[in-house]
């Protein structure tokens, strides 16, 4: 198994901590002027999210993690995976469960691509596109002539994701949205 | 554009200030300005410190670059017997990071005095920093009070047993377990206490982290004579109220070389120069290494040392 010394440690690198896949977040060295070396390193759990501070003495070696990020497309849903296919002309498949998916599952689109983070072969995380396109599906009817400034209401969109929108935003419209924060940038250009 | 500067033309205006301010502060108090050869035939043999060996060009060994100007300063001491001082450059292997870098700016300085040693050199360095920076006078404290009361044990009578708990917390058990009395306290310090020192002088280190500074024992507690400076959570100064023994000092290079060995890393030549300017006699005295680049970094709010520094990362 290849393995990452203290010295390697950078932002990005991916390791596996308990078991668990991680990647390096900030790595800080540490070393008073006579005495042993640390690396300080902020590690974000793969799995659960979650960041930790941990302390390493420089020179230890920590086990690197196999994991690689992959651009895939959304094919469908059954109920209990989510299907997804490589874009390198390969057509291989990966199934994602809803765990894997996580809150990405109220922006998955048909044919739309994600970034799919496999470890050992699995995937583990969906990341959406920063931007997406998605058709309003409900909301109340718009105010006439109200197109400026002023309110917002609740729309759903095609994939099931409530965002706040302008009051002018009709039943139909395709919208912007940033999936990082969940909110309405502007209508979309039409095609 | 590879190999550009690191450092803006506004930061090396205030190293070149800082550099200017130095140097006065040392001319206005009758320390004689020296400069050292940086390889030396043998190199400081504190166990964590990786000195860079130099070769000639049929591979042969010539000496080591120094990690400190230590030994030809102590040896102009003991021939001249009056205070001096060394602005240059220092190298150590292995040691990169946003607070490191394996070639840096040392100021060093040693000042004979028989009347409180100790208590002098503390002053100076409260004096340099109150000159010459914009930080104030920096606020003494002791090893054993600010470890108290971070961790609730006194350092100085503390087993590694005790502390390994601690350091559990930050590095796993099985690291924490492989590690020494002076590791162990040193990344409890590095980790918790290091980062709340504003602008600090910690005196009375423990016994254990000596190096070359005198051990006394008051009372209660047996304690290495060292002064540390910290500004904005940063390590910069050290200073030791120097060891003036030689046969104590032939004794700490056996020492250091036998937990190298215990470290698994390379043990080193003794020192015989050092020894011998020790036997011919070294004043009572002060000595002090300051890093001028992270002191330049605390003055400027820099947030790396390769900010303040003409050139980094370029090898």
């Amino acid at each position: 198994m290849a393995s990452f010394s203290t010295n390697e440690f950078k932002s990005g690198l991916k390791v596996l901590i308990d078991g668990d896949p991680c990647t390096i977040v900030e790595n800080e060295f540490v070393k008073p002027g006579k005495g042993q070396a640390f690396n300080r390193v902020k590690i974000k759990n793969l799995k659960t999210g979650r960041v930790v501070e941990k302390t390493f003495k420089s020179g230890d070696s920590v086990e690197a993690a196999d994991v690689i990020d992959l651009d895939m497309e959304f094919l469908y849903a059954d109920g209990e995976f989510y299907h997804f296919m490589m874009t390198d002309g390969s057509f291989e498949q990966h199934a994602a469960d809803a765990k894997a998916v996580g809150d990405a599952s109220k922006w998955l689109k048909e044919q739309e691509t994600y970034i799919i983070t496999l470890f050992n072969g699995a995937p583990l995380a969906v990341t959406p596109p920063n931007h997406i396109e998605l058709e309003v599906v409900e909301t109340d009817p718009g105010l006439k002539g109200d197109t400026a400034q002023g309110g917002s209401k609740p729309a759903t969109l095609s994939t099931g994701a409530v965002v706040n929108v302008p009051l002018f935003i009709e039943i139909g419209e395709v919208l912007r949205v940033d999936t990082r924060t969940g909110d309405y940038v502007s209508r979309a250009t039409k095609k | 554009m590879m190999g550009r500067p690191t450092a803006t033309k506004t930061i090396l205006e205030a190293r070149a200030s800082l550099l200017s301010g130095l140097r006065s502060f040392f001319e206005a108090r009758q320390s004689l300005e020296v400069d050292v050869p940086a390889i030396a035939k043998a190199p400081a043999s504190d166990p964590w410190l990786d000195s860079f060996t130099v070769s000639d060009p049929a591979g042969l060994h010539v000496g080591y670059l120094l990690t400190s100007p230590e030994t030809y300063l102590k040896r102009l001491l003991s021939e001249y017997q009056c205070p001096m001082h060394a602005i240059g450059k220092a190298y150590r292997a292995n040691e990169e990071g946003s607070e490191h870098a394996i070639e840096f700016t040392m100021l060093e300085w040693y000042r004979p005095t028989a009347i409180r040693p100790f208590q002098t050199m503390v002053s100076e360095i409260q004096d340099l920093i109150e000159t010459l920076t914009e930080c104030g006078r920096p606020e003494v404290i002791s090893y054993k009070d600010i470890f108290e009361a971070t961790y609730g044990l006194n350092p100085h009578q503390a087993e590694a047993v005790e502390l390994v708990g601690f350091a559990s917390n930050l590095l796993g058990p099985k690291a924490a377990a492989s590690l020494d009395l002076d590791s162990l306290l040193n990344v409890l310090f590095a980790t918790e206490i290091e980062p709340h020192l504003t602008n600090h002088i910690v005196i009375d280190f423990p016994a254990i982290q000596s190096a070359l500074a005198r051990v006394e024992s008051d009372g209660a507690d047996t304690v290495a004579k060292r002064a540390e400076l910290y500004i904005g959570g940063s390590e910069i100064a050290n200073g030791y109220h120097e060891l003036t023994d030689p046969i104590e000092q032939a004794a700490r290079f056996d020492e250091d070389n036998r937990r190298r060995e215990l470290l698994h890393r390379p043990s080193v030549p003794k020192d015989d120069a050092l020894i011998d300017a020790l036997t011919s006699g070294l004043p009572e005295s002060y000595g002090v290494a300051l890093g001028v680049d992270r002191l330049l970094k605390v003055m400027t709010q820099s947030k790396t040392l390769s900010e303040c520094m003409t050139f980094t990362g370029h090898l």
